[in-house]
């Protein structure tokens, strides 16, 4: 562990020793380094602004309850992915089983991708494209989801993906590749 | 290699997760193969506009209702909550908890230990076995067997043979002044004991009478 993640990792047990002592400051500091980081989870994971909000609240509420376990084995931020993402997981997979035929029937109307090197309006097509990007990947089976949404969205390390889903790496690399390929070839089945 | 293996590996590629080896390999297939650079661009796309995602903030009243959320959390747990509060900070943080445990817990295995090796000690103290039904008499070892002295070292098959010699009360001290080096006998009532190479069964009836027993003389 280098000296600054050492740095790090002290700060972040401070400050779970501050909200295990009923320092209110300390929550509200938690909640201010990782609300951007909770919410662009769970707005990718759930691809509805409205269930991101709920699912934000849901998982602030977790980290509240657990922060007081958090033994300091990694980084805090890891420790807030981990219960986002589980977070998620429970929450999704219900919602996945209800809605699962709706998905079918939305599974025809997938837009048109448009290619980067299209035209002169290319900035604007591309963040049309992102968006498109955005809302297949709903469609992804959670795990794929859960893969890519680490990866290409927050950039997480494959190791650290690793250590929030609580897989091995083959299982990652796996995944993030699956997940990858069914946006491809959705993508390309709506540009045809 | 399959689809499956050649997605992952052009998938790896793309985020530098390969080995020189593997590298090597996947430039000569982009060289080569224009299904496999399909492929790797179609990759590179997705992964691209992913990136891209705008990152939305989250809205600001999110704040104020996680807050609201918390504070409802909190009264719900109420003192319970405070103490545990408390007691999770101390073992959280350095505090005094968790050397105490610890202290608590060698004095837990030193005590154990001790009291085990007191115990084991206490094993290893040798068994006095007391034999009070064994007695040297006359300079013969006698051993008390059913209400009779025997002398040691005599076969049980020549018991049954033996001679009986009653020696009355009357007679006994008599008895003691011609046999003086069998005189102790006379005090312990049957005594069988080997006489001039005779198993002999001797009875005193002074010592029998008297009630005294056997080992007291």
């Amino acid at each position: 562990m280098t000296a600054l993640a050492a740095e790090a990792v002290r700060h972040d047990r401070e400050l779970v020793a501050r909200h295990a002592y009923g320092d209110p400051e300390a929550f509200d500091e938690v909640y201010a380094r990782f609300s951007g980081l909770v919410f662009q989870i769970a707005r990718r994971m759930s691809g509805d602004d409205a269930l991101a909000e709920d699912l934000s609240q849901e998982i602030f509420l977790r980290i509240f309850r657990h922060l007081r376990g958090y033994q300091g084995r990694s980084s805090l931020k890891t420790w807030v992915y981990r219960v986002a993402i589980n977070c998620c997981r429970s929450r999704l997979a219900r919602r996945s089983r209800r809605e699962r035929a709706f998905v079918a029937v939305e599974e025809g109307r997938l837009e048109r991708v448009p290619s980067a090197a299209e035209g002169p309006q290319g900035r604007l097509r591309r963040r049309e494209a992102a968006e498109t990007v955005g809302r297949a990947l709903n469609r992804l089976p959670l795990a794929f989801r859960e893969a890519v949404v680490l990866r290409d969205v927050c950039g997480l390390s494959y190791e650290e993906i690793a250590t929030v889903a609580g897989v091995r790496l083959g299982t990652v690399r796996s995944r993030i590749a699956r997940g990858r390929d069914r946006l491809r070839l959705e993508l390309e089945r709506g540009s045809s | 290699m399959n689809h499956e293996a050649t997605v992952e590996l052009l998938s790896r590629f793309l985020d530098g997760e390969v080995t020189p080896g593997e590298r090597q390999r996947v430039e000569e297939w982009l060289a080569e193969s224009h299904e496999v650079r399909e492929i790797y661009e179609g990759l590179g796309r997705v992964r691209g506009s992913l990136g891209r995602l705008a990152e939305t903030a989250p809205p600001a009243h999110l704040g104020e209702l996680v807050r609201r959320r918390v504070a409802l959390e909190g009264e719900a747990t109420g003192l319970w909550g405070r103490v545990e509060g408390r007691l999770r900070s101390w073992t959280a943080g350095p505090g005094l908890l968790t050397p105490f445990a610890v202290v608590l817990a060698l004095a837990a295995m030193l005590y154990v230990l001790a009291n085990g090796l007191a115990r084991f000690e206490r094993a290893r103290e040798p068994v006095y076995v007391t034999a009070p039904d064994t007695r040297i008499v006359a300079g013969r070892q006698l051993s008390r067997h059913g209400g009779r002295w025997v002398e040691a070292g005599l076969d049980p098959a020549r018991l049954d043979e033996a001679a009986r010699i009653v020696v009355a009360a009357a007679d006994a001290a008599e008895w003691a002044r011609q046999r003086p080096e069998l005189a102790p006998l006379v005090e312990l009532g049957t005594v069988v004991v080997e006489l001039d190479g005779e198993v002999v069964v001797l009875v005193f009836e002074s010592a029998v009478a008297s009630g005294r027993p056997a080992n007291e003389p």
